[in-house]
C-alpha cells in the first residue's frame, strides 16, 4: 500500500469512536494548500516526500499562514530536518503503526476534552491556582502537594492550615465531577462548606469530623434539591498533642500510611457515602495513633490509582484519567510504636 | 451505539475493561440518545467492566437521580468494581440481584 494511503487508513481506524472527525486527504502540496484553506483542520499529517514540495516547507508556510498558528502538524517521512521548520511534531521513515496510532487518539483525547478558551476560563484557572495553599513546614511536620487537573479546570480541591494553638494540622481533599467552568463554581461552593465545616470544628463549635460532612451533605440539599454535586472528600485533623490523627471520609476510597522503618506504605480503605448522594446520611469520624508515621498521603483516586502498589504495572493503559490531586505529609516528630 | 444498549424501555450500560472519565461523556451521549428513544429504565452491568472510578460512579449517581432510584439498578459487579462501589456505599444498586 502506498505510505499516504496506508497512513490514512491508519488515522481512520485511530479514529474510529469519534463521529464527528472528518479526515480529508491531498494528493500534493498544492492541493494541500488550497483543502487547508478550506477545511481549516485541527490536525495536519504531511508527508515529507509530496510531489511537487517539501513537507517541511509546507508546514512552515502553513503555519505562517494566519489560521496556520491554529494547527497542529505532524511531518512523518522525515530522514533530516532542514533550517526553519516548523511544524510540531516529526515522523521517521520508519513509522510505527501502534505509537503513531496512539499518539493520533491521544491528540484527539486532548482536543475532545478540551474546554473552549476564553477570558473566563482564563480568570478560573488562575483564581483555581490562587485557592491552592502553599507549602507547610514547621518542627513537627512538611507538607507538600501534587495538583494536576484532567483539563484545563480541575475539579478537585484541596486545603490545609496550621492551627493557631499549634497543636493541630487541619485539612482537606475533595473531588467533583467535571473539568468545566460550571464544575469550576461547584468545586468553590464544595470548598467554602467543608472549610466553613473545619472552621467551626477547629473553634469547638462542632465536636466531629463527621458533623463537617453531614452539614456540609445538608447544604447542598438545601440549596439544589436533587441537582445537589456529588462529591468525594475527606477531612482530617492532626492533633500533635495526643499524636492521634482524626479524619472523615465522603467517597475517598483510601489514604496511605508509611510507618518509620518501613519501605511500604499501608492503605486504610474507607467506607462512607459520597456528599451529595442522600440528604439524610451520618459519617463516622475515625482516628488513628500517630506513633511511629513516618508519612500520610491523601489523595484523590485519580493519584491513587496511579501508584504501582495499587496497580499491576503490566496493565497500566492510561498514563492518567482524571484529575490528580494529593497532600504529602512528612512527619518529623512521632516516635517508633 | 457502543455503552449501551436498548431493550424496549431498559437502557443497558455495559463498558469493557476501564469505566472512568473519558468514557463517561460517551456512555452520557448514549444514554440522551437512549432517553430519546423511550428508555424509562437504566441498568448497569458491570460483567465486561474490570475497573470503576469516582468520575463514572458520580456520574451513575447522576443518572440514577435522573431516572428515578426504582428505575436503577447494577449487575454483576465483582473485585475492582465491587470494591469500589462499596467504598461509597453504593453497592446497594446490586440489591436486587
Amino acid at each position: 500500500m502506498r505510505e499516504p494511503a496506508k497512513i490514512a487508513l491508519w488515522v481512520t481506524e485511530a479514529l474510529e469512536k469519534y463521529e464527528d472527525i472528518k479526515i480529508y486527504t491531498a494528493n500534493s502540496g498544492l492541493t494541500g494548500f488550497v483543502e487547508f484553506n478550506e477545511y481549516l483542520p485541527c490536525l495536519l499529517i504531511v508527508d515529507n516526500d509530496l510531489p511537487d514540495i517539501s513537507g517541511m516547507s509546507f508546514s512552515s508556510i502553513v503555519k505562517d499562514m494566519d489560521k496556520g498558528a491554529y494547527c497542529t502538524i505532524y511531518v512523518i517521512g522525515v530522514t533530516s530536518l532542514i533550517q526553519n521548520a516548523k511544524a510540531d511534531y516529526y515522523f521517521s521513515k520508519e513509522l510505527d503503526k501502534d505509537l503513531f496510532s496512539m499518539q493520533i487518539k491521544t491528540f484527539f483525547d486532548r482536543q475532545f476534552m478540551k474546554v473552549q478558551h476564553s477570558d473566563e476560563l482564563v480568570r478560573a484557572k488562575m483564581k483555581q491556582s490562587e485557592f491552592l495553599p502553599e507549602k507547610l513546614e514547621t518542627s513537627l511536620f512538611k507538607i507538600d502537594t501534587i495538583y494536576s487537573p484532567f483539563g484545563d479546570l480541575s475539579g478537585d480541591g484541596i486545603d490545609y492550615w496550621y492551627g493557631e494553638d499549634k497543636d493541630g494540622l487541619y485539612g482537606l481533599l475533595f473531588d467533583c465531577t467535571g473539568h468545566d467552568i460550571v464544575s469550576f463554581l461547584q468545586v468553590g461552593e464544595i470548598r467554602a462548606l467543608l472549610k466553613r465545616g473545619c472552621k467551626y470544628f477547629q473553634l469547638g463549635v462542632t465536636s466531629s469530623l463527621g458533623d463537617i460532612l453531614k452539614n456540609a451533605n445538608e447544604d447542598l440539599f438545601a440549596l439544589h434539591g436533587d441537582d445537589a454535586i456529588c462529591t468525594a472528600a475527606i477531612v482530617f485533623f492532626f492533633d500533635f498533642k495526643e499524636k492521634v490523627l482524626h479524619y472523615c471520609s465522603a467517597g475517598i476510597p483510601s489514604f496511605l500510611i508509611r510507618y518509620q522503618g518501613s519501605l511500604s506504605r499501608k492503605k486504610i480503605l474507607m467506607e462512607n457515602y459520597l456528599i451529595g448522594y442522600e440528604p439524610d446520611v451520618e459519617f463516622e469520624e475515625k482516628k488513628i495513633v500517630l506513633e511511629g508515621v513516618d508519612e500520610v498521603i491523601f489523595s484523590s483516586d485519580g493519584f491513587s490509582e496511579l501508584l504501582f502498589e495499587d496497580l499491576d504495572k503490566n496493565k497500566l493503559d492510561n498514563a492518567k484519567s482524571d484529575d490528580v490531586s494529593a497532600i504529602l505529609i512528612q512527619m518529623k516528630c512521632t516516635e517508633n510504636p | 451505539m457502543k455503552y449501551v444498549t436498548i431493550n424496549g424501555a431498559v437502557a443497558t450500560i455495559s463498558v469493557e475493561g476501564r469505566f472512568d472519565l473519558c468514557r463517561t461523556v460517551e456512555v452520557q451521549a448514549e444514554l440522551t440518545s437512549a432517553y430519546q428513544q423511550g428508555c424509562t429504565k437504566v441498568l448497569v452491568d458491570f460483567i465486561r467492566t474490570t475497573y470503576i472510578d469516582s468520575s463514572a460512579e458520580r456520574d451513575l449517581v447522576k443518572t440514577r437521580r435522573k431516572v428515578r432510584p426504582e428505575n436503577f439498578s447494577a449487575r454483576n459487579a465483582s473485585n475492582l468494581v465491587l470494591a469500589a462501589l462499596k467504598t461509597a456505599k453504593l453497592d446497594t444498586w446490586l440489591k436486587n440481584e
